[in-house]
This record gives structure tokens, C-alpha cells and sequence, in this order.
């Protein structure tokens, strides 16, 4: 390992840093990743294994609080409703996501414009459109063209099977004239580049040993590492370097695989640690030009995080659904109540995701994502002898408006193993978000009777689930006033002319849809932006 | 490390946490592969083993004759241990849960594969696109839903 001086420092190998390392490439400058994980084989992925639902609650639990592997950094929650999930390590949490890959919509992107609320992004879906094919041609998207929900795009395979679940849904959803689709997903459908089709295991969130899910370990890293991008992990970065005379990043602190912090210089540094991960870093690298943090002039690095909060509704029928076979999180989608309507008690809107089932252990122990059990006794067998194979469900995803008061700030006394202050999350749903999951709630087991369940399971309360966090967005947002935002509409720090944020931190809003095939379309985006700039780059 | 008697014990609650029969004639979480995997699953909870041992003490004092009791009276009894040690008890109702649904021939008796693991997973067929066009027909044909902007 040299610490010799690089072009470009990227902090993070997962969805975001994996795809602007692959937009650098053609500009031959030397290009370094620091990942503070571990590249994991296929053959360390726990589904694999026998034991492979176990693992889901001990050393690959979507939780970093579960796990406590070393390179993972605990979450102070305590002042939240739901707990950020991840993965750290090459591939980032796109090693344990589900998948799922739906576009944001052009009404996305202009929240305040036509809806009054939050702020609009600098940039659109006319803009990110072709960065959103080109990603989707890198990741071997499955899915199939034609959907009435967006401008016209077909991902470049055909769809993956949306089973007897699906299909079952679908006709409920016709038979109230609802909008669905079938699902996009960042997961094969035919085998592609030496990558297996799925198998339908039901096991995306313990790492995909197929490579049908497109994870960046399967699409962008191997690219990269033939063409040259160093990728050195077990490398933790502890502050960005600023140098205090011209207010230019000149590269990182970081605690090695030999357990000795190490300095790396470098042209250009770019964030790529998601929602939670860069506003820690960024509050954690105060100097004398930035005491708040860096590029944090605004005061709004880690304010306004965004989540998608959850609710499920699920449906009893006559026969079994078979929800266990494929994969766990895509079959169909709807979005008949995404876009705002004045009629509804709240602005903008939802979309009816209908997961697939899952296997029996963590049906019994409440579900993904969901620490509930359900009861023991007579109670336990009859559920499961006579709910769980019959099941088809579906999840409530909220979109979730930016409020300064949900925020990520450094723990005062909670620190990761090498002693960097950990994230404390202050996290509450609003008002809007409430009323959201209540109609979707409502639409859901509308949604469910109609297409022929014999009852319907529902909460019927306010709680969301805990462990879903994984969609982290806004607290470093975009924007073209400097007091108003931290990057400007290419990804560049207001503030530091060669420090460059590329993950969900930099959303404005957060849609109501996975983010990972927006986040990948910006750093793409970002990336030709750079390049369309190279010769005044640091104007 | 379980005395004999307690092993016994052990058993016995584990019966009334999962018990056999039912409409698919399952087995019960009574048996001495789920007892073992519970004692030993400290990677998922550490303290396994004591939170197992102060239970069955808990059962043992309330009731010295609980593995001769008919099953509504453990159910009775083990209501009331749960009322006072709600922690531990929710811990192990968790960790036999763990422990049951490992075991690979409990599986196949809810209709999920006993081992679906990769590379093999399960057949699904794919849609035909005939299917597919009849089942996206009407959306299509209400237009395009999404607003411009």
C-alpha cells in the first residue's frame, strides 16, 4: 500500500461511488476508492448456506447495531422511529438491498412548483433520463416498457415472473381500475456478462451469490478494477483535509487494514458515504475555516434527512400464494396514489408495493425489517398453519418531506471502533406522512378485497417499521442558492470548489420510490458533469 | 449446561411454545435438536443460556410438577412466567423460533423448499407476454398516468 498522491479520491464503494468511478474512467486520471469494508466473494454470501435465514439476525443483519462487525459504525437511534439499515463494504448496502428499482417520476423533481412544499431540484427527469438508461444498461435492469406511470423507457430485459402472487394482485388492481406495473429490478432476468438469471431463492437481502442482483460488486467493480481504479478497503476515512489558506480538500485521514491512520492526498475527493455516512464524515472534518463542519456553511449538512416509511398490509386467500418464490421485494407496483390530489387530506402521494412473502422463520418473528413476533401457543400454530402459506401482501411507501428538525448529528460519547463519533439520528414522522399511511392503509385492504383475500391483516396504528431505514436522503441536499443547499446541481460543495457529494444525501426531495437507480443515475450524471467541466473545474 | 431435570423441563415448556398438531400435523419445538440450538444461539443473543436457566426456574417454583400437568395447565402457568420475566420469556419465544424453523424438515410442511438455497432456488415460469399484455391491458389503455412537469 503507497500513499502516493491521487487525481481522484472516492470515500465509499457502494451504489453511488461504484458508478462516478466508472463515469471517470475515459478521463485516465488516477482514480483510488476507500472502502471501510471488506470485499466479500460470492462464496461468503450466507445464501449459500443452510443456515441462511439465521445469518438475517446475527452477522449479515441489514441492522449495523445487530451485526457489530468491525467495519460496520453503530447508529445512536434512540430519537427515532425508524433505524437506518446498510451494508458497508464493497458493494455498499446494494449487497444486502432488495433490488427493486423504480424510476422517480418527472413530478418528483418540482415539489415546489406544483405542489407548494419542499423545494425543486436543479436538475430533472428530462436531465437524468439518459444517465437512468445508461445505468440501467450497466445493471442489467429486468422489467417491462410501456408503463402508463412514466415517459416512455423499456429496461433492457424482459420482465422477471411476478408469480401467482402477482398476477393475483394485478387483477384486484384491474378490477378497480388502478394503476400497476410490473416492477422494475436491478436483478437478471437472463443470464448476462457471466452473471446468472435468478434462481428465485427469495434470499437478495444475504448477498446475491448468483450476481442475478446488481449489486456493485457484480456490475461496476469488476469494470473498474480491470481498468485500473485502486479499490483499497478496510480503509475507514476519519476527516477530509482542508488546506486553510485556499479552502481546497487535499485528501484524507484515514484508519487503515494495518490498523495506522494514513494520509492521502488527492485532486479532487468525492463523498460517497449515503444519507447518514457523508453528513457524519462531513460533521466530523471541522477545521478552523468550517468549525460547523465541512461545507457547512449553510448550516444544513445532516438536516432534513428523509426516510420511506413503511406500513404493510397483508391478505388471507383461499389458496397458497406462493410469496416465498422469487424475489423477496418485486412483483408489481402501483402508483395510483403518487401524484397529489387537492381531494386527499395530504400532498403529494404513496406507492403499493407488493412485496413477496417470506420464509417461515422470519414470518414467526414478525417479519423483514419488523421485531414482533407473532404469538406462541395454540395461537402460533394455527397462524402459521393457516395464514402464512396464504399470503400476499402489500407495503405502504410513503414519501417523506424534508423537515430541518429530522437531522443527523455526531453522538457525543458513541464512537465506532476506531473512535470516530457515531450518527445520532433525531427522526419523527410529520403530520403528512401520517395521513399518507392511513389512505394507503385503507387502499391497501380495498386493494386486497378486491382481488380476493378472505381477510385482511392490518396494523391499524401509527407505528412504522423500525429497520426501514435504508433509503437515506437529504442532508446534504442540492440546489443553486448556497444558503439554501450544500452542493450545487452538479454535486460540488458550495463551499469546497473540489469536493464533490454523489449519494442520497444530495436528493431534495425523496420521492416515493427505492432511490438506488436515481442515486446511480445522478453520480453518472455528476460524473459527465465533471468531465463536461475538466478544463475550469475548480472555477 | 442443563441438569437432567431441567432438560426434561426444558422440553416441556419448548412443547407449549410450538406445539405439534394442527392441520399440517406439525411437530413440536419439544425435541432435543431445537432445545440444543436455543442453548447454544449466543450469536444471536448471549445470554441464551441464562435467560433459558432463570425461565425454567421461574417454572420450576411456580409449578414443581409442570411436565405433569395437561397442556392448558403449562400453557396457564407459563402465561403467568411471561407475565413476570416479559424479557426473558419474549427472548426465548424468539430464539425457538430461530431454532424450529432452521430445521429443514419443518420446511417442506408449510410448502416453502427445504433448501432453496443457491444455485438451485425454485422454478417460477415466466409470464407469457400474451398473459402479460391481457393483464396490462386495461392500464394501458387508461394512458398515461403521471403528471408533466
Amino acid at each position: 500500500m503507497t500513499n502516493e498522491p491521487v487525481d481522484v479520491l472516492i470515500i465509499g464503494a457502494g451504489a453511488s461511488g461504484a458508478a462516478i468511478a466508472w463515469s471517470l474512467l475515459e478521463t485516465r486520471m488516477r482514480i483510488l476508492c476507500l472502502e471501510q469494508g471488506e470485499h466479500l466473494q460470492d462464496r461468503d454470501f450466507p445464501s449459500r448456506r443452510e443456515d441462511y435465514e439465521l445469518s438475517r439476525y446475527g452477522e449479515f443483519s441489514c441492522d449495523p447495531n445487530v451485526r457489530k462487525l468491525k467495519q460496520d459504525y453503530p447508529v445512536n437511534s434512540q430519537n427515532s422511529c425508524i433505524t437506518p439499515v446498510n451494508w458497508n463494504g464493497v458493494g455498499g448496502s446494494t449487497i444486502n438491498f432488495l433490488g427493486h428499482w423504480p424510476r422517480m417520476k418527472p413530478s418528483d423533481f418540482r415539489t415546489r412548483s406544483l405542489d407548494g412544499v419542499a423545494e425543486d431540484w436543479p436538475v430533472d427527469y428530462a436531465t437524468l433520463e439518459p444517465f437512468y438508461d445508461l445505468n440501467d444498461e450497466n445493471t442489467g435492469v429486468s422489467g417491462l416498457g410501456g408503463n402508463p406511470g412514466y415517459p416512455d423507457y423499456s429496461p433492457p430485459l424482459p420482465p422477471i415472473p411476478i408469480g401467482k402472487l402477482g398476477q393475483t394482485l394485478a387483477k384486484g388492481f384491474n378490477e378497480l381500475g388502478w394503476h400497476w406495473w410490473p416492477s422494475d429490478v436491478a436483478i437478471l432476468s437472463q443470464d448476462r456478462d457471466g452473471r446468472q438469471k435468478c434462481v428465485n431463492a427469495g434470499t437478495c437481502d444475504l448477498g446475491c451469490a448468483a450476481g442475478a442482483k446488481g449489486g456493485t460488486n457484480f456490475t461496476y467493480w469488476p469494470v473498474l478494477e480491470n481498468a485500473g481504479v485502486e479499490l483499497r478497503t478496510r480503509s475507514r476515512v476519519r476527516e477530509i483535509l482542508i488546506d486553510q489558506e485556499t479552502g481546497f480538500a487535499t485528501g484524507v485521514l484515514y484508519h487503515g487494514a494495518d490498523g495506522q491512520l494514513h494520509e492521502q492526498k488527492a485532486e479532487l475527493v468525492v463523498v460517497a458515504c449515503n444519507g447518514v455516512g457523508t453528513p457524519r464524515l462531513l460533521l466530523n472534518s471541522k477545521s478552523q475555516l468550517f468549525p460547523d463542519g465541512l461545507a457547512n456553511r449553510s448550516g444544513l449538512v445532516g438536516k432534513n434527512l428523509m426516510f420511506h416509511p413503511l406500513t404493510g398490509v397483508a391478505g388471507v386467500f383461499d389458496e397458497p400464494m406462493l410469496g416465498h418464490e422469487g424475489p423477496m421485494a418485486c412483483s408489481i407496483l402501483s402508483q395510483e396514489f403518487y401524484e397529489t390530489d387537492r381531494s386527499r387530506d395530504f400532498v403529494r402521494g404513496y406507492g403499493l408495493h407488493s412485496g413477496r412473502s417470506t420464509t417461515p422463520m422470519t414470518y414467526a418473528l414478525g417479519g423483514y425489517g419488523i421485531d414482533n413476533p407473532i404469538p406462541w401457543g395454540a395461537e402460533h400454530r394455527e397462524i402459521m398453519d393457516t395464514v402464512y402459506p396464504y399470503l400476499a401482501g402489500l407495503t405502504v411507501v410513503s414519501e417523506d418531506l424534508p423537515e430541518e428538525i429530522n437531522c443527523v448529528t455526531l453522538d457525543p460519547e458513541l464512537t465506532d471502533s476506531d473512535g470516530i463519533p457515531a450518527p445520532k439520528i433525531n427522526y419523527r414522522l410529520g403530520e403528512n406522512t401520517r395521513r399518507m399511511l392511513r389512505h394507503g392503509e385503507e387502499k391497501a385492504t380495498e386493494l386486497l378485497l378486491a382481488a380476493g383475500a378472505k381477510r385482511v391483516l392490518a396494523k391499524g396504528d401509527d407505528k412504522v417499521w423500525w429497520r426501514a431505514g435504508w433509503h437515506q436522503m437529504g442532508t446534504c441536499r442540492m440546489g443553486d442558492d448556497p444558503e439554501k443547499s450544500v452542493v450545487n446541481g452538479w454535486g460540488r460543495s458550495h463551499d469546497v470548489k473540489n469536493l464533490f457529494i454523489v449519494d442520497g444525501s444530495i436528493f431534495v426531495t425523496s420521492g416515493a420510490v427505492n432511490p438506488t437507480s436515481t442515486i446511480q443515475a445522478l453520480a453518472l450524471y455528476i460524473g459527465d458533469r465533471i468531465k463536461t467541466n475538466i478544463a475550469n473545474l475548480f472555477d | 449446561m442443563l441438569t437432567d431435570e431441567n432438560q426434561v423441563l426444558f422440553l416441556k415448556v419448548l412443547d407449549e411454545i410450538i406445539p405439534a398438531g394442527g392441520v399440517r400435523r406439525m411437530p413440536s419445538a419439544g425435541v432435543k435438536a431445537v432445545a440444543e440450538s436455543v442453548l447454544s444461539a449466543t450469536a444471536y443473543s448471549p445470554d441464551a443460556p441464562g435467560t433459558v436457566e432463570r425461565l425454567l426456574e421461574a417454572v420450576s417454583t411456580r409449578s414443581p410438577g409442570f411436565s405433569e400437568l395437561s397442556s392448558d395447565d403449562r400453557v396457564t402457568v407459563l402465561k403467568a412466567v411471561e407475565m413476570e420475566q416479559p424479557r426473558d420469556f419474549a427472548e426465548l419465544v424468539r430464539l425457538t423460533y430461530m431454532a424450529y424453523y432452521s430445521r429443514p424438515e419443518i420446511r417442506p410442511l408449510l410448502g416453502v423448499g427445504e433448501h432453496p438455497v443457491h444455485p438451485h432456488g425454485y422454478v417460477v415460469e415466466h409470464e407469457s407476454e400474451t398473459l402479460m399484455d391481457e393483464l396490462t391491458a386495461p392500464v394501458r389503455a387508461r394512458g398515461a398516468a403521471y403528471r408533466q412537469a
